[in-house]
């Protein structure tokens, strides 16, 4: 029995040391979502270059999007810091800040910085009056099409209104040139919102109001879903889009198993990339088109969503000051310059002459950041998107009508913002 | 006639039973086996039609390597949840053999009061479910961390192993008890009452005399213990956050992103995550099969 | 049996060998449930510097049981769910006890292999059929399909979909819909029959083991067929065992969680997936509680009759 019990004591002994492990002072954790441009190793590599010149050690962690929120805002409510810099994303901007999840940094952010940011980008991580991230991803979706199909189809270019768009998909779908002309990544998730909230800014308006209400259930919000349900239905989209993600949509299209997409900026790159793409030359992107309706509203007849991604800083980091020299870093410009695959959020890097030449479309994207509605900027936002997506997917499934459905949307939306 | 038509049946339902075993066999190792393959798949090759593309044209074993590439983010992240995962599996598994069969002992052999429905609640805690106990666990941690770390600001149990480990013991060791009680009462009492006239007393006969016996037992319990914890993905979701502490479960879940299907790393790492608990299971088979008709459990 | 002088009397010694398991449980388990049934009656949520809570009686309760659509959808869900695993799994288990349990070659290998898909990790096994069914030509059940010339060349079919299946048969479209099931829904029942079957099949083939087989030897000179061989003697001879797996995977499939939330996030909420949606995501702990509260009486409820159903079966 006391051989056991000094086993068993042994055991305890070691467990405990092992497993209460100390930080070290100078060294940050971040937690980044693994997105689009910025692969995880080139994350890994700019935190090297920082690490060279700070002394600072950076251990990061790639998660999911999906996860992303949940992992971060359980670390938040615990204690103990578990990570010191976050990528937050825009619409998560008023439930931390309102939690007090996230460190405000105004004090941080110099006028300098703040006058070469376009006021579009800064804005998304504003709330209560305050920045709660520094811009460090700016994405948003764009259009795509494939032009040897509009011209099979008998059509010289691209369509400038969503009118027109139907048109040609009528056409080809005609002409059989392909089975199912759209694909979408409308699946039950946050891209569906993301999709929502570009076609209600198509259709000249946004999902809600300034003051944060939901008035999505007339008007652009409901033309919106009942042209998705109609390009359902017409058998224009593919019914594949209602289990599709972003990626899957984006597989649809460079199989050349749709002529036109909607999706963000990442997919411009395998869309040209031989090894994975069929589409290489026939893809082309272009500016989101809008209804005819509302031709003339926007400086470039375009609309778009965005889905902008800052840096922010946890508050119960124990290492504020090492956590926003990273950030600063990894949102600088220089940082920044050495990965145009992604857009810059910097003005001057945008506008620069290396820029221009190094991405030839960045005119394109420039318009379209130009043309972006956000997601409703409201506090409880994963509940709010969670319960939009819920009834737009059941009408989109024809198991309600598109007006049903946002009705009770908006209804149990006030419910939860206790409108 | 009458003979080679019964001979002739007798064929005939041979072929039927190697038919049926066949499709038993495939059905059984056709998925595992399409995902060690899959981990064999160079990338590309991955995403062609499978149609025609069912084995790799250039077999690889990069993307197994990749998973000890302690250079790369997902091999240094992979090589920690591993370590992760053995530290916690095995020390809940050590943990609650010793715990559980002590306290089996007593269910099996003692009198006293209330035991019967101590085995009885035993049964019932088995049955909880972990989700509705990870709110509670989340709102009490958070509270002890809290005082926790203004006594010493490096102690907490968040995101640590250890914290794994107690909630682990305290879900399993109720299984524990249950079914190697099940053992000791398959052990007769005479062998117990002739050592103890011997001289023994009751722990040494525990030790000398039921323990030896009971080895099929607590081998299978063992490996039981060690599937469930190696297993276990709910709590690890919501308690581990960083290296520190991330099981396997965790990473093989975190693999992939938006816009990235990361099916040659998922393969791999879901290949190497199953070799631990399936070789056990394979080398031990006989005390598992006798412990799952013991304690008819694990789901 | 006597007791020797100087040793602890069987009650000091049963309290000192229980009190570690029972102080870990205790403290782990029963004390957190406490705790639950407490934050149920509160509204409580993370707010700047801590948790705040305000008493609201059973609100939360009331909430769930007569306002909120989604809990009795999941309640709904999670039953389907739950019956139609649990159906498949006792006939293909059976089945193939009864094919194994036949005289073949290699009859040692095939039943070790059934051991495979019990010990692989739930998550390895979620992400393995999130492989298998992938929505595209690349995806490994469509290929076969394909092959099998089920489907045609240039169709992939999407696996986790949300398409009601039986939607045009008038009855059991409207039940389909009604609970909420999906081709997802089973598709994931598949996997998860997958990884449980053979657990089945194994169990049984244990019960069936003691079984002679001059029993059946007997039961042919007689005349019976194979139909009540198998419901005369095989049947009541397994009864406890198909008892005992009945409760315990009805308890299993009840709680489903980890296989639904990789595969399928938020999107199939039953009752483990909505539960963690309020407490973990949406971070309301008071309702969260109430959830897994009722969660959890809904299982305990299922081990009573366990416990009760042992008890008269005498199988322990």
């Amino acid at each position: 029995m006391k051989r056991l019990m000094v086993v068993f004591l042994i055991i305890g002994m070691m467990l405990v040391s092992g497993a209460f492990t100390a930080l070290a002072a100078e060294e940050i954790n971040v937690i980044y979502m693994a997105q689009a441009a910025y692969q995880p190793d080139e994350v890994r590599d700019m935190a090297d270059l920082f690490e060279e010149l700070s002394g600072i050690k950076v251990n990061l962690e790639f998660v999911k999007y999906d996860e992303q929120h949940e992992k971060v805002v359980l670390s938040a409510v615990a204690p103990v810091p578990t990570y010191d810099v976050f990528s937050l994303d825009l619409i998560w901007t008023a439930e931390f800040a309102s939690k007090g999840f996230c460190v405000a940094l105004d004090d941080y952010i110099t006028p300098e910085v703040r006058a070469d940011i376009a006021p579009a980008i800064m804005d998304a991580f504003v709330f209560d009056g305050k920045t709660w991230a520094m811009p460090f991803l700016a994405n948003f979706q764009l259009f795509f099409y494939n032009i040897d199909m509009i011209k099979q189809a008998g059509f010289t270019g691209p369509p400038k209104t969503l009118e027109e768009m139907v048109e040609q998909m009528k056409a080809m779908k005609k002409k059989g040139i392909v089975k199912y002309p759209w694909t979408d990544s409308w699946n039950q998730k946050e891209g569906l919102t993301c999709e929502y909230v570009w076609l209600t800014g198509a259709f000249g308006g946004d999902t809600f109001d300034e003051k944060g209400r939901p008035i999505f259930n007339t008007g652009p919000g409901l033309k919106a879903l009942e042209f998705m349900v109609m390009l359902l239905d017409e058998g224009l989209a593919n019914p594949k889009a209602l289990t599709n993600d972003e990626p899957a949509a984006r597989d649809d299209f460079i199989a050349g198993n749709a002529a036109f997409t909607s999706n963000w900026t990442f997919q411009y790159g395998s869309m040209n990339d031989p090894a994975v793409s069929k589409v290489v030359g026939a893809g082309k992107m272009g500016l989101l088109p809008v209804s005819k309706d509302v031709l003339g509203k926007y400086p470039y007849d375009s609309a778009s969503v965005s889905g902008f991604q800052g840096a922010a800083i946890l508050a119960n980091s124990k290492n504020k000051e090492a956590a926003w020299k990273y950030l600063r870093y990894i949102t600088s410009p220089i940082v920044q310059r050495a990965y145009l695959t992604e857009m810059p959020v910097w003005t001057s890097v945008q506008t620069s002459a290396y820029a221009m030449t190094m991405d030839p479309v960045i005119d394109i994207k420039a318009k379209e950041i130009a043309s972006v509605h956000h997601r409703p900027k409201v506090p409880p936002y994963p509940e709010v998107s969670s319960i939009l997506q819920r009834y737009i997917h059941l009408a989109l499934e024809g198991k309600m009508k598109p007006k049903a459905a946002l009705d009770k949307a908006k209804a149990e939306i006030e419910a939860v913002m206790g409108l | 006639m009458g003979i080679r038509k019964s001979k002739v049946r007798k064929y005939v339902s041979r072929v039927i039973l190697y038919g049926l075993v066949i499709i038993i066999v495939i059905w059984t190792l056709a998925p595992f086996s399409w995902l060690f393959i899959s981990g064999l798949f160079p990338y590309k090759e991955l995403l062609s039609d499978r149609t025609t593309s069912w084995f790799p044209e250039n077999p690889t074993l990069k993307n197994f390597q990749a998973m000890f590439d302690m250079s790369s983010h997902i091999g240094q992240r992979f090589v920690y949840a591993l370590r992760n995962s053995l530290i916690v599996a095995g020390s809940v598994t050590v943990i609650c053999l010793i715990f559980g069969t002590l306290a089996a002992y007593a269910l099996a052999r003692l009198k006293f009061p209330f035991k019967n429905s101590i085995v009885m609640s035993l049964i019932a805690i088995r049955m909880l479910p972990t989700i509705a106990l990870v709110i509670p666990f989340f709102v009490i941690i958070r509270t002890l961390d809290y005082y926790l770390i203004q006594v010493n600001a490096n102690f907490n149990f968040y995101n640590t192993k250890i914290n794994l480990i107690i909630l682990y013991i305290a879900f399993i060791l109720g299984f524990v008890i249950w079914i190697m009680r099940g053992f000791f009462l398959t052990i007769p009492r005479e062998l117990e009452e002739a050592a103890r006239i011997d001289g023994c007393t009751r722990l040494q006969a525990l030790w000398k005399i039921i323990l030896p016996l009971s080895a099929p037992g607590l081998v299978a319990t063992g490996i039981f213990t060690f599937l469930l914890a190696w297993d276990e993905f709910v709590l690890a979701l919501v308690f581990t956050k960083t290296t520190n502490a991330i099981t396997l479960p965790v990473y093989i879940v975190s693999l992939g992103s938006q816009y990235i299907h990361a099916y040659d790393q998922i393969a791999a790492s879901g290949f190497i995550a199953a070799l631990p608990p399936v070789i056990l299971a394979l080398l031990f088979q006989k005390f598992l099969i006798k412990g799952l008709m013991a304690g008819g459990v694990k789901g | 049996m006597r007791r020797r002088v100087g040793e602890l009397s069987s009650e000091r010694l049963a309290s000192i060998l229980l009190l570690p398991s029972i102080l870990i449980i205790v403290c782990v388990v029963i004390g957190p449930l406490v705790f639950a049934f407490y934050l149920s009656f509160y509204k409580a949520e993370p707010v700047i510097g801590g948790i705040s809570s305000e008493f609201i009686g059973f609100s939360n309760y009331l909430y769930y049981c007569f306002k909120d659509p989604l809990f009795w959808n999941a309640v709904r869900l999670t039953t389907y769910f739950t019956v139609v695993s649990l159906i498949i799994e006792l006939i293909l288990g059976i089945g193939m006890a009864l094919v194994l349990n036949k005289r073949f070659i290699g009859r040692p290998f095939v039943r070790s292999i059934m051991l495979l898909p019990w010990a692989l990790p739930t998550v390895v096994n979620a992400r393995m059929w999130e492989w298998i069914y992938a929505g595209s030509s690349f995806g490994a059940l469509n290929g076969l399909m394909k092959v099998l010339h089920i489907f045609p060349a240039d169709y992939d079919a999407v696996w986790l979909g949300f398409g009601v299946p039986f939607q045009n048969i008038p009855l059991v479209g409207s039940f389909m819909e009604w609970v909420g099931a999906s081709t997802a829904l089973h598709m994931i029942i598949l996997a998860d029959t997958w990884k449980v079957t053979p657990l089945v099949t194994l169990l049984v083939l244990a019960a069936l083991q003691p079984i002679p087989d001059n029993y059946y030897e007997a039961a042919g000179i007689d005349g019976a067929g194979a139909w009540s061989q198998f419901w005369h003697i095989t049947f009541p001879l397994l009864r406890p065992v198909l008892l005992v797996i009945l409760v315990l995977r009805t308890m299993e499939l009840f709680r489903v969680f980890d296989i639904i939330y990789i595969l399928m996030q938020y999107s199939i909420r039953v009752m483990g997936v909505y539960t963690f949606e309020v407490g973990m995501k949406f971070l309301h702990f008071g309702k969260g509680s109430a959830l897994s509260f009722l969660v959890a009486l809904f299982i305990l409820g299922i081990a009573l009759i366990y416990v009760k159903l042992l008890h008269s079966e005498e199988i322990y």
